[in-house]
């Protein structure tokens, strides 16, 4: 009858998981009231809140309702979907420097936007977007397929998915190349997509449709998180623990591709997070992906969005796209992330 | 200096690579006849396809036609197509692929990976950066005009290529050199590098973005006697760096122990090698932007071809030479007028093949 | 044999530059010295063909010209662009007559330009310098600057000059000038009385251009300028960005707006968008849409931006 009972030592470190996720739920609460704030046209809080309580400044129910809300969610969803991904995509190959778009999501969405551009005139994102999500899916199909294919031996599996990827990005790359080069005004429309922003025409009807896919994406990356966790060990342990890996390699990629697909699809290519936003996570909670995965969904969502609120604030009146913030910001912290990186991974 | 005889019965299973050596004073090399033979009949065929090419085109003339006005006995125009316009262009090319086929020899061998290459190492990414950071900051209408062409473009992708080499290389000491770790990490910091090149693009003006956009591909559209001089100069300097170094290249491909148990200084040599393999893919993208797989798929060619154990040297740059003139060629006739950046028919050709290669050595990924 | 070929190489160049200058062979026998950008150059008396490099301000010279034009680049298979080109009609009038489109804007094919062996090429400095040697080869280059500085009517005076088409050209530009006074004389009232903006609708938000075509127009009109026109005015690099929030901010008080979006989705964007639609102007309809194809040409492209402006101050 101990006056002290020691809880057990996975109970604590639930509790202090749990209140980091708390935490970092909070801060994107933050960014996304942030995101409502603050912006190149600026108003004040009080302004630009009011068409909530029933202002009726047309201007500033326009920028609330029109332009900041939608591209607030956008960047929550597109941030959540590329951070788990790329966590994904990292527990799948073993390697640190894991990218979802190494899958050639973003080549073969890239292909399919410039061919729905310049064949079907559909220049809006409202207008290829099943096309990004379509090519994204594709080429990641391939990708898996071809990376299945090259991995005999046990050790491969992850190289030969990558490689595969390079292959297959740089022929759709080519393919896209020629199709630009022959067709110069398409190129003016593809320049944007590809760099990734959350302005131009993303509306909610962009966000609503594709919404379901990243569900579900994320609910198989949950779900996953047990799987992942027996990966890291090696591919060995994971049989040893009776994980089959073949299942295994094409649900996460399934997973992948929903997550990724989507993101694509709502917010053209944004980079860097998928790379960077695991590494920080896993920092705070460890290599267990039961808590790695929400907690990257979390801070990658507001990563995104206070990505995009530093866009829209450093070059007023103009904006800056978030896929160049976070190009900006994220090399160097790559940068920094791979010096500390400290030991072998095998 | 005869092959020694095996019995009949081991013969058949076990095919040593005996191959006599010529001696001169102290120096020995390795007499390969079948190496030599694959050198040649690459240099023949490398010159043929670009004696055609020169005469393949919008004005068309036979191939002996092309010989007589090389010799100058060509009319004003035929001059002008031939020796302004073409010769310069294929004579680009010719060194591209040699340099890019040497590059990648020199990668595999001195990675001991056969699926090493400039390319999906970085290192091409790097001088992309290099290179088209000069065009975007020094270009006032989206030029970049004389001395910074010609010289400064390709300083910029050498310090680029360098730069993304000793990124790559630091982070595989840390990640760790096991199996395929150093590709992983090459394709995630060409992933890297090509990003933010989009995004050097997307921040440039329009025209500056058009025109990177053609030179990202690998063009070699509009390559003029400029590129190919200071291609030359650095080629012409790597070439008798890398007579003695090849042939150390057999020694470290018996491995890192048995290299060092022989007495060959594997930092200094290797570092050499890679240095010289560097240099030679970055000014190749900066003359010519950065043509993809070359650099993949020559080596292995060469190996092949010549039954050897590791990638031959010459023999990869000799085959790398025929196979860009020969993807300029169809660069410039398949949808003509228009013209295809060169880049693009390597990568339509050389990802498959890539892909082959994965499929078909699911066994020995790793040499 | 690399030496051989360099020393062939320099006696060909060198023989073609004499000859091209001493025009002896398929050439007329006289030429003219003209003074361009890239310096003097001989130009044969006679023009049988013309090709011209970049599409927009050259093409625009060499038709309003009426200069036989044999070769001009490629612009894709359906461009994107929803509006009708201003140069469209013009063209199409060239190609009946002859004309082909030879290659790519960015992947310049010079063996399509020699095979055609224009008299001379026209081009934009910008296109023409990195390759200046190898065009020179093939035909005397009239270099025409359409940034900085330059009116089309210098570089169309420079052309006709070269080519012997003066008075094609006095015609031209006086053809211009009497639309512009016209112009000027019969609106002159709203020309006063009404601010404007020429604003392009991007996706991203929009875009004033103070250096462009539209802008020195309304400027040669004596129109009233919106503020976010005269910022573009005293900005350096002569054009104003505008993030989408910042739309009925920015052009709030501009009373006409020549509204410039180049695809029909950027239009239906802009149709669907809130803070455009609250734009004093669009609410009545002193609006005139065209595109980016007006931002840059010569005479053919003023006349057609003069008949636009017209229909926007009709609208006043």
């Amino acid at each position: 009858m101990a006056a002290t009972t020691t809880l057990p030592a996975s109970r604590t470190r639930d509790g202090r998981q749990l209140r980091w996720l708390a935490l970092s739920v909070l801060a994107l609460v933050a960014s996304a009231v942030l995101g409502l704030l603050v912006g190149s046209r600026g108003l004040s809080p009080a302004e630009v809140l009011a068409p909530l309580f029933g202002g009726d400044d047309p201007e500033a129910a326009a920028i609330l309702f029109d332009l900041r809300l939608p591209r607030t969610l956008v960047g929550i969803c597109a941030g959540a979907a590329l951070a788990v991904a790329g966590a994904l995509m990292q527990g799948h190959t073993r390697n640190p420097l894991a990218d979802p778009g190494l899958l050639g999501v973003g080549a073969g969405a890239a292909l399919s936007v410039v061919l729905a551009i310049s064949l079907l005139g559909l220049t809006t994102p409202l207008g290829y977007l099943w096309f990004a999500f379509g090519g994204a899916a594709a080429a990641a199909v391939i990708v898996t397929a071809f990376g299945l294919l090259g991995a005999g031996r046990r050790d491969s599996s992850p190289a030969s998915l990558v490689l595969a990827g390079a292959a297959v990005t740089a022929f759709l790359g080519a393919v896209t190349g020629v199709i630009l080069l022959l067709d110069t005004s398409t190129l003016d429309i593809y320049r944007f997509w590809s760099v990734g922003s959350l302005s131009g025409g993303r509306s909610l009807d962009v966000l609503l449709p594709v919404l379901p896919f990243l569900a579900i994406g994320l609910a198989i990356a949950f779900a996953h998180s047990s799987t992942l966790d027996a990966l890291a060990l090696g591919d060995d342990m994971a049989r040893a623990m009776g994980r089959r890996l073949g299942p295994a390699r094409i649900t996460g990629l399934l997973a992948v591709t929903l997550l990724v697909g989507g993101a694509v699809a709502i917010s053209g290519s944004i980079g860097f997070v998928g790379l960077i936003v695991p590494h920080v996570v896993r920092r705070i909670t460890g290599p267990g992906h039961r808590w790695l995965l929400p907690q990257c969904a979390v801070l990658g969502a507001a990563l995104v969005v206070l990505a995009d609120i530093i866009g829209r604030v450093v070059v007023q009146p103009g904006e800056l796209a978030v896929g160049i913030v976070l190009g900006v910001v994220g090399a160097p912290v790559f940068l920094i992330l791979v010096m500390r990186m400290r030991g072998a991974r095998s | 200096m005869s092959a020694p005889r095996l019995a009949p019965d081991i013969a058949p299973a076990l095919r040593l690579d005996i191959a006599p050596a010529l001696r001169l004073g102290r120096a020995s090399v390795r007499w390969r006849p079948r190496h030599l033979v694959v050198v040649g009949v690459a240099i023949i065929a490398a010159l043929a396809v670009a004696v055609v090419s020169a005469g393949v085109g919008d004005f068309a003339m036979s191939p002996g036609r092309v010989l007589e006005v090389l010799a100058g006995q060509g009319t004003r125009r035929e001059e002008l197509v031939i020796l302004t316009i073409r010769l310069p262009r294929i004579l680009v090319a010719l060194v591209v692929g040699l340099a890019l086929g040497m590059s990648g020899a020199i990668t595999q061998t001195t990675a001991r990976n056969a699926l090493a290459s400039p390319d999906l190492l970085g290192v091409t990414a790097g001088a992309s950066v290099g290179a088209v950071a000069v065009i975007v900051l020094g270009g006032s209408s989206g030029q970049v005009a004389g001395l910074l062409e010609s010289i400064g473009v390709p300083a910029g992708a050498l310090v680029g290529g360098f730069l993304a080499a000793l990124l790559v290389l630091l982070i595989v000491r840390r990640a760790g050199t096991t199996g395929l770790q150093p590709i992983l990490v090459g394709v995630g910091v060409s992933a890297l590098l090509g990003g933010l090149v989009s995004w050097m693009m997307t921040a440039a003006s329009i025209e500056d973005a058009a025109r990177a956009n053609v030179w990202l591909t690998g063009s070699l559209n509009g390559r003029s006697w400029g590129e190919l001089w200071s291609l030359l100069v650095v080629v012409a300097i790597c070439l008798p760096l890398l007579v003695p170094l090849s042939t150390r290249l057999g020694t470290i491909d018996l491995g890192h122990d048995v290299a060092r148990g022989l007495g060959v200084s594997l930092l200094r040599t290797n570092g050499a090698l890679l240095a010289v393999a560097v240099v030679l893919a970055s000014v190749t993208t900066a003359a010519a932007g950065p043509v993809a797989f070359v650099a993949l798929v020559c080596p292995h060619l060469a190996r092949l071809a010549s039954g050897a154990s590791r990638p031959p040297v010459f023999a990869s740059g000799a085959l790398g030479a025929l196979l860009v003139v020969a993807s300029d060629l169809v660069a410039r006739t398949a949808i003509a007028p228009i013209q295809i950046p060169v880049g693009a028919v390597t990568a339509l050709v050389g990802a498959p093949f890539l892909l082959w290669l994965l499929v078909r050595t699911r066994r020995e990924v790793r040499r | 044999m690399r030496h051989t070929t360099l020393l062939l190489t320099a006696a060909a160049a060198s023989a073609v530059l004499l000859l091209g200058a001493c025009s002896t062979g398929t050439a007329a026998t006289e030429s003219t010295s003209v003074d361009t950008i890239l310096g003097p150059v001989a130009v044969p008396d006679e023009i049988d063909s013309v090709v011209v490099l970049e599409g927009r301000r050259d093409l625009d010279i060499v038709l309003s010209l009426g200069l036989p034009l044999v070769g001009f680049p490629y612009e894709g298979p359906d461009s994107v662009m929803e509006l009708e080109a201003p140069l469209a009609a013009a063209t199409a009038a060239a190609i009946n007559d002859g004309a082909e489109e030879l290659f790519l804007a960015d992947e310049i094919n010079l063996e399509a330009i020699a095979e055609v062996a224009p008299s001379i090429i026209v081009s934009r400095v910008g296109d023409v310098e990195p390759i200046i040697d190898e065009l020179t080869a093939i035909a005397p280059v009239i270099a025409v600057n359409s940034n900085d500085g330059d009116t089309w009517q210098n570089d169309l005076l420079t052309v006709a000059e070269a080519t012997g088409v003066d008075d094609r050209a006095d015609e031209v530009i006086a053809e211009y000038d009497a639309r512009l006074d016209e112009i000027a004389s019969t609106y002159a009232e709203q020309i006063a009385a009404t601010t404007v903006a020429v604003v392009s609708y991007e996706s991203t938000g929009t875009l004033v251009q103070s250096a462009r075509l539209p802008a020195l127009v309304l400027e040669k009109l004596g129109a009233q300028f919106s503020v976010s026109m005269t910022d573009a005015f005293d900005a350096e690099s002569q054009d104003m960005e505008y993030g989408a929030e910042q739309t009925l901010a920015a052009h709030g008080d501009a009373e006409a707006i020549l509204a410039l979006a180049d695809t029909s989705g950027e239009w239906e964007s802009a149709q669907a968008d809130a803070l455009w639609q609250q734009l004093p102007a669009v609410q009545s309809d002193t609006v005139v849409r065209s595109d980016k194809m007006v931002n840059e040409g010569a005479q053919i492209t003023a006349m057609h931006l003069l008949d636009l402006i017209e229909q926007l101050y009709q609208k006043v």
